[in-house]
């Protein structure tokens, strides 16, 4: 027997949650309006909303003056590196093909 | 000298044990998810080419950085590419044989590379907790806190670019 297997988008799983009545009710009638079934609405919120966060993930917000720092710091004279790190930059390259482009 | 190679199938993800959890199980469990799906790449370090021990492991992926104010104040400069440095971890039977440091130098390296041709400015990276932390804070190697975030830190690429780091090989 050939058996294909379904594929990651199509499967689909049980989520029971529950919620105010009023958020329900709500729910419904918004489904309604859009000629959806409660199930098809609530994955469709759901997924928007998962998207939202996660979009949001990829982004990282610092306070405005953090920002103003940051960008400050990003766009001005950088700082000399210490013999530490000089030392170990040196010691990496000659341990590894890590070379200065020429 | 051990050698980095992008995380497949063939390593061992199961043995690896750095000795602190979220870096476990992100190596476990969600490194090879996240490369599958676009969401961040891994390379692992391993003592012979092809062998399956995961010695260390780190992680690369882009962000943008910006401020927390209402979108109609946006700032002239409203958002900066950076990298992300997003795990670093070494098994805790390489520990203190200074293998995380040069993780940490060849991520730098890579990140100088894009920075010459992509739009990216900084390299960000958040520590995992005060260890982690003082870690970076003592190598001396360029990262600093941003400001309210002591966690969070960074380097701006123009430092970054000072270093000597050139040519990226398959050795570490």
């Amino acid at each position: 027997m050939h058996v294909v297997p379904a594929s990651e988008e199509s499967k689909s799983a049980r989520l029971s949650c529950r919620i105010r009545l009023k958020v329900k009710e709500q729910a419904e009638a918004a489904a309604r309006l859009l000629g959806q079934s409660i199930t098809d609405f609530a994955e469709t919120a759901l997924e928007e909303k998962a998207q939202h966060v996660l979009a949001d993930n990829e982004r990282i917000v610092l306070s405005a003056r953090a920002f103003e720092a940051f960008v400050a710091a990003i766009s001005g004279e950088p700082e000399k590196p210490s013999e530490k790190l000089l030392a170990a930059v040196d010691f990496y390259k000659q341990h590894s093909p890590i070379a200065e482009n020429p | 000298m051990p050698f980095v190679e992008f995380l497949a199938a063939h390593h061992d993800r199961a043995s690896f044990d750095c000795g602190k959890a979220p870096l476990n199980r992100y190596i476990r469990e969600i490194a090879r998810q996240n490369a599958d799906r676009n969401l961040g790449v891994t390379q692992v370090v391993v003592p012979t080419l092809q062998s399956p021990h995961i010695m260390g492991y780190f992680t690369l992926l882009t962000r943008t950085v910006e401020a927390n104010v209402l979108p109609e104040k946006r700032l002239p400069q409203g958002s900066v590419g950076v990298v992300l440095l997003g795990r670093l971890a070494v098994d805790a039977r390489y520990q203190g044989q200074g293998l995380g440091k040069r993780m940490l130098l060849r991520a730098m390296a890579e990140t100088k590379a894009a920075a010459a041709r992509i739009g990216v400015y900084a390299l960000v990276l958040d520590a995992l907790d005060e260890e982690a932390r003082s870690w970076y804070l003592g190598l001396d190697f360029g990262f600093k806190p941003v400001l309210d975030d002591p966690n969070r830190l960074y380097t701006p690429i123009a430092f970054i670019r000072q270093l000597p780091l050139g040519e990226i090989g398959s050795e570490l």
